[in-house]
């Protein structure tokens, strides 16, 4: 069987170097001269020079991120409430109340965009960068929540117990025992909240006010327009580096995660 | 006469971890055999090699005089009970003893037929139906057990499956084992760190130790003649140890003085460790002047084990483990801190090279 | 006495302020914009002028509204063809990759192994299906690929075809299918094989009888995370597809973009339930028939 464990080797390393593939097609050819042909005519830097120069990318990038801090930060406190509230108090129905949290994340995002969409207007909420935030915190709760309340199952609450012995009452005991040992399990929550927000289209798409862009929104107006504007692969290395960064960061976090 | 197993100077390496050292090993049908050792002896590497689940790099696996050493797992007829028990989650408790069955295709009516029977000598019967999870950890020995006897496999391999029980299942579950391989007449090789459960089971023991095997033998040999410190400190409850020179036939000088013990001349002049253990020491009333050695000592410490009293006596720097069982009520009498008197036939005394 | 003693003292109140809180903000935020638009689709709001008011009748309007819509039911059934097609296609890909890094990569190599999967996936959805665009383009990648192996001697085109829609649907999705079958084999006992090659069965059969039944929770899990999203997937068929390769999700998305206004998101909010419904009925039909005994048990 060594010829089929080698096989199967080989298999998994072309298929992950296909992953890598699109990315790195769209890198090489935002070098490219020709704008008009999918055939590598010449080195140049003017789509960068053009992207650098494009004050409607940098509006949107700063959108997509003071939204995602936003969004992170209500949705974490949100979550950090519910997780404790779910594994340290029994109640009836806690079953149903866990399932309730994951169902954002088993909806299709456009059904939730539209939902979201026609609620407002009947409301007559007139669409802002506000219900962007609205939107990205209804599901990003539960992404926050499910990793908080792994966490938080895995925590002794005879540590919170010992600090109350010691004359903490229970605000306190949260505070200076709780929470820092949850620390590395909300740095990670706060992470995957910040990226789902930072890296979302749908729901912004359908919940923002005419002519306000995010980052995803910008490139979305720019794919789907036939033909290959190069501006949007000098864009795309961009956001490959911010994308590595936050990797590189998510994997710090989880390691402290698992210490 | 061929045996059921052999193995012919095995050795494995993990990297650069000598797990299996240059083991040669021939073991008789029907013989309950047990590999003995601490954790990371390679006791268990031994037994997955015999299974085929790991490849010597070098030696000779035999099983019935047949070379198998590069045949693969599931074409050597072996049986073998995991330490994880590793039954198979998604099936009942019928369809896991049925498996190696339904593996050489053998009729659905003839299945449920061997496993009824192997249902009986396991005492499972009327538990057919029921999910692994739903059994408790003695049941699901039985059906692991059970699962790895019903293809008739030429030998049984064990690795430490008792592990995880209780005390007193554990216990029951030993003679249990005992009876089931008198019953089906298989050779069993049964691999614990519980020195305990080797004694109890085994026709004959190996023990094992970084790889290498230290002694074989049959139970009351090694428990009486272990052949190093290693197996003496190993085997039984405790045992008390001096070292010394073995000056002249029959005479070791140690810090305590003159040991007399059985002349063995091979010794002479040599560097030796003179061993006794607790049970073989007398104490107080019980020390006679004409024994061939006596001892002074300080009661340190009386233990009241159930059985037996344990006491601790110093004899100088040396703290002696002595066993007693309380016939009567005269060895209670003894206290802490009372000198006593403490001795040993010449002949119970153990002699091993340094 | 403070608040935060009046706090203490009750457990309502402290219930209340754990779960109730985030509960509330998930059924305004969440449920009840469902409701309200399944009441939408139904035509029990009104506008007038500026207001929406609600009226107690139920019409059929919307739903018939999608109905007249033209190439509706080839429509879903593409959208189904597409998720049943990706749904598989991922699971025949990412089951050897699973497997390889579960079972016989080195415990220590895993974690990275698994970033390694990851991490494309963190760079947007958008830009990879962007440049899966210069991959499956007449003068791409593939296509120069298969002239110099002699394969072809015209270029394929495959832009705007069901093919190159469906294969960065698996592109895209793959990730949602490796991760959870990882998770069951990762935590396979090797010992079961072990146990199953000690009793006879040949490497085939153990797989058969002891892996594949094994890591049915994961197929499960895979299936339905690639599924539900994929039969509403509409960035795709908009960014390789073409005028016939549009979905259900393209319906709703040029209704919302193209007829904004009370009969666009009326017919919209009719097909996103459509969708929520066909997504129910299927996971159900498909929970019974892989094996919902394993799940449930």
């Amino acid at each position: 069987m060594k010829w089929f464990d080698r096989f199967l080797k080989i298999y998994t390393y072309i298929i992950l170097a296909l992953m890598y593939l699109p990315i790195v097609v769209l890198i090489i050819f935002s070098f490219n001269e020709s704008r008009s042909k999918v055939v590598f005519t010449g080195f140049t830097l003017e789509n960068y020079y053009r992207l650098v120069n494009n004050f409607m990318v940098w509006d949107a990038f700063y959108n997509s991120i003071w939204i995602g801090v936003v969004v992170t930060i209500v949705s974490v406190l949100l979550a950090i409430l519910m997780s404790y509230g779910v594994t340290r108090y029994s109640f009836r129905g806690k079953a149903i109340v866990d399932s309730i949290m994951l169902v954002p994340i088993i909806i299709p995002e456009i059904v939730e965009a539209l939902t979201l969409l026609v609620f407002l207007v009947i409301l007559g909420f007139s669409l802002s960068p506000y219900t962007i935030i609205i939107g990205h915190v209804a599901f990003d709760i539960s992404f926050a929540y499910v990793v908080i309340k792994a966490r938080m199952a895995g925590y002794d609450p005879q540590f919170e117990e010992a600090a109350r012995t010691l004359g903490a009452d229970e605000f306190k005991a949260f505070r200076k025992v709780t929470l820092p040992i949850l620390a590395p399990g909300i740095a990670a929550a706060a992470l995957i909240a910040f990226l789902e927000s930072y890296d979302d289209f749908i729901k912004t798409f359908f919940t923002r006010p005419p002519g306000f862009l995010t980052l995803p929104v910008y490139i979305w107006n720019m794919a789907s327009r036939r033909g290959f504007p190069l501006d949007l692969n000098a864009l795309a290395s961009f956001v490959v580096i911010i994308s590595l960064v936050f990797a590189y960061v998510r994997r710090r976090v989880e390691r402290g995660v698992l210490r | 006469m061929s045996y059921a197993v052999e193995l012919v100077n095995i050795s494995k390496s993990f990297g650069s971890v000598r797990a299996v050292s240059n083991v040669s090993l021939s073991i008789r049908k029907n013989e309950f055999f047990s590999l003995l050792g601490p954790s990371g002896c390679g006791k268990t590497t031994t037994l997955r090699i015999i299974a085929g689940l790991e490849e010597p790099d070098t030696g000779v696996v035999k099983l019935d005089g047949r070379d198998v050493t590069y045949v693969p797992t599931h074409k050597r007829n072996i049986g073998m009970v995991f330490q994880t028990l590793a039954l198979f989650p998604h099936m009942d408790v019928y369809d896991n003893i049925a498996f190696g069955l339904r593996m050489r295709n053998y009729s659905e009516a003839d299945i449920r037929r061997r496993v009824r029977e192997m249902l009986d000598i396991v005492r499972l019967s009327g538990l057919e139906h029921r999910r692994i999870h739903q059994l408790s950890g003695g049941q699901r020995q039985r059906v692991a057990l059970a699962r790895a006897l019903i293809v008739q496999p030429a030998v049984l391999l064990l690795d430490e499956p008792l592990g995880a029980l209780d005390l007193k299942i554990r216990q029951h579950m030993m003679v249990e084992l005992k009876r089931v391989q008198r019953e089906v007449g298989t050779t069993f090789i049964y691999v614990t760190h519980d020195q305990t459960e080797a004694m109890v089971m085994s026709d004959r023991i190996a023990v094992m130790k970084d790889g290498v095997i230290q002694q074989v033998g049959e139970p009351y040999d090694i428990y009486m003649h272990p052949r190093n410190r290693f197996v003496a400190t190993f085997i039984g409850d405790a045992i008390n140890l001096v070292e010394g020179d073995y000056a002249s036939p029959g005479v070791v000088k140690t810090s305590l003085g003159d040991i007399n013990v059985p002349s063995i001349n091979e010794y002479v002049g040599k560097k030796v460790v003179f061993a006794i253990r607790p049970e073989k020491i007398l104490i107080g009333g019980e020390v006679s002047s004409d024994l061939d050695n006596v001892f002074v000592g300080r009661i340190s410490l009386t233990i009241f084990r159930g059985a037996f009293i344990e006491y601790r006596v110093y004899v100088d720097n040396m703290e002696f483990v002595i066993f007693k069982p309380h016939v009567g009520v005269s060895y209670l009498l003894l206290k802490p801190g009372d000198m006593v008197k403490i001795g040993w036939r010449r002949e119970d005394g153990i002699l091993m090279p340094e | 006495m403070n608040v935060l003693d009046l706090v203490r003292r009750s457990r309502k109140l402290k219930l209340f302020l754990f779960i109730g809180i985030p509960l509330l903000y998930l059924f305004i935020f969440f449920f009840i914009p469902f409701l309200i638009a399944l009441l939408y689709s139904l035509g029990m709001f009104k506008q007038v002028v500026y207001q929406y008011i609600f009226v107690p009748r139920v019409s059929l309007d919307y739903y018939a509204g999608l109905f007249k819509y033209p190439g509706i039911l080839k429509l879903i059934q593409r959208s189904f063809y597409y998720a049943v097609l990706t749904t598989l296609g991922t699971f025949i890909l990412s089951y050897p990759i699973a497997y390889y890094i579960g079972v016989k990569l080195d415990r220590r190599y895993r974690d990275t192994a698994v970033l390694i999967i990851f991490t494309p996936f963190w760079i947007n959805f958008l830009l990879r299906v962007y440049g899966m665009r210069f991959i499956l383009h007449e003068a791409g990648l593939v296509n120069t690929f298969l002239r110099l192996l002699g394969f072809v001697s015209e270029p394929i085109k495959f832009l705007g075809t069901d093919l190159a829609v469906i294969i960065v649907m698996i592109y895209s999705y793959m990730i949602f299918m490796v991760l959870p079958l990882y998770g069951v084999l990762e935590k396979l006992d090797v010992e079961l094989l072990e146990a199953a090659a000690t009793l006879g069965a040949t490497p085939l059969k153990t797989f058969l009888r002891v892996t594949l039944p094994l890591s049915i929770p994961g197929i499960l899990a895979g299936s339905l995370l690639v599924f539900i999203p994929a039969l509403g997937e509409f960035v795709i068929p908009e960014l390789v597809g073409g005028p016939n390769t549009a979905t259900l999700g393209t319906i709703i998305y040029s209704l919302f973009l193209r007829v904004r206004g009370v009969t666009g998101w009326g017919i919209g909010s009719a097909a996103a339930l459509i969708y929520i419904t066909m997504i129910v009925v299927a996971s159900y039909i498909y929970m019974r028939f892989v094996g919902g005994e394993v799940v449930l048990g």
